[in-house]
């Protein structure tokens, strides 16, 4: 079924296009929040429900076509996980917030599983370094393969901006991870 | 070298996002520029790293208990939950409209009452007090009202004489 009907049917009430919805999207968009909000399980669930509440029940029509499903979902996402993390920078950071991973010397690929944990260190370590609107970028970008394009449509900037946020963010990246190989 | 016109571009290369004419012009460039490479190749090392690795997944059973928890209410339940809040909110109006009303009702019973004896009293001499309402429970207040009305009463008919 078009993914568009599918939404209409999910707003009017159908629970079988939202669960349709739910297990076609869920992941990935829980996959978006942990990469943005690296806090617990618990946070990113709620925040994955709250965007597919917000999109069933909520009064949000933006829809329109322009953008995939796919991107608009990351759009709304980004936008909840925004408010979240104004929410925290009005509390005092709790430990897991100031925690600095370590990063490795060595970043190249096997299939250790070992290795595999360390190089997720590293690269959550990557993304803890990043303001967050350049970590948005990398991770549309590296994670979900989104174009200048999408990404654009879905952080609601335009696409010149996306390819400048993403460019400084791997310069950044280089500068604070010099060693690493 | 950092001022290397390509170099600003060097992400789109990596990213796929030139067209094949710029393209051409990228390539053409790195084949003189060791410095726009080593950038490239820092690119590609920073991207390798995501690359070996994946955001994080949910379990099935979490999926699950997503979709449960984003189900819609039962028809039947919205509609019930519907009508209990229009009513709840008609029944608010209509009490607070009554309350309103029996206010203003009781002022004007008051007010008349009060008027009667002023005239009462000027048109009989008969003493205000047998004029005060039985319905005042408050006594403090009735004898208030007695005092005034045989206040007006006594102003009026001296004003009366004085002509």
């Amino acid at each position: 079924m078009d993914e568009e009907e599918l939404l209409e049917q999910a707003r009017r009430g159908d629970n079988a296009a939202r669960t349709e919805l739910v297990m076609r999207h869920g992941g990935r968009l829980f996959g978006l929040a942990a990469a943005l909000l690296g806090g617990a399980d618990a946070d990113v669930s709620d925040v994955v429900q709250e965007t597919f509440l917000a999109v069933f029940d909520g009064g949000l029509k933006a829809f329109k076509g322009n953008a995939s499903l796919s991107t608009w979902l990351s759009g709304v996402l980004i936008n909840r996980v925004r408010k979240l993390r104004r929410y925290r920078h009005s509390r005092p950071a709790g430990p897991l917030d100031a925690f600095e991973r370590p990063v490795s010397a060595s970043g190249g690929s096997s299939d250790c599983p070992a290795t595999q944990v360390q190089q997720r260190l590293d690269v959550a370590a990557m993304l803890d370094c990043l303001p967050p609107e350049y970590r948005e970028v990398m991770v549309l970008r590296e994670w979900h393969g989104m174009s200048y394009a999408e990404m654009g449509l879905a952080l609601g900037v335009p696409e010149r901006t996306a390819e400048t946020r993403l460019t400084r963010a791997r310069r950044m990246l280089r500068q604070r991870f010099a060693g690493y190989e | 070298m950092i001022d290397c016109e390509h170099r600003i571009r060097l992400n789109a290369y990596h990213d796929g996002e030139l067209s094949p004419a710029e393209r051409s012009d990228v390539e053409a460039h790195l084949r003189d520029c060791p410095s726009c490479a080593a950038e490239l190749a820092t690119i590609r090392r920073v991207s390798g790293a995501f690359a070996t690795t994946s955001p994080r997944e949910p379990s099935r059973e979490q999926l699950l208990q997503m979709a449960r928890s984003v189900r819609a209410e039962p028809y039947d339940a919205r509609v019930f939950l519907r009508l209990f809040r229009r009513t709840a909110v008609a029944a608010a109006v209509l009490l607070a409209c009554a309350i309103a009303g029996g206010v203003y009702l009781s002022q004007r019973a008051k007010a008349a009452a009060d008027e009667a004896m002023v005239l009462d009293y000027l048109a009989t001499g008969s003493h205000p007090a047998a004029y005060a309402p039985d319905a005042v429970s408050d006594a403090r207040m009735s004898e208030q009202r007695v005092r005034l009305a045989q206040w007006i009463a006594d102003d009026l008919r001296g004003r009366q004489e004085e002509q």
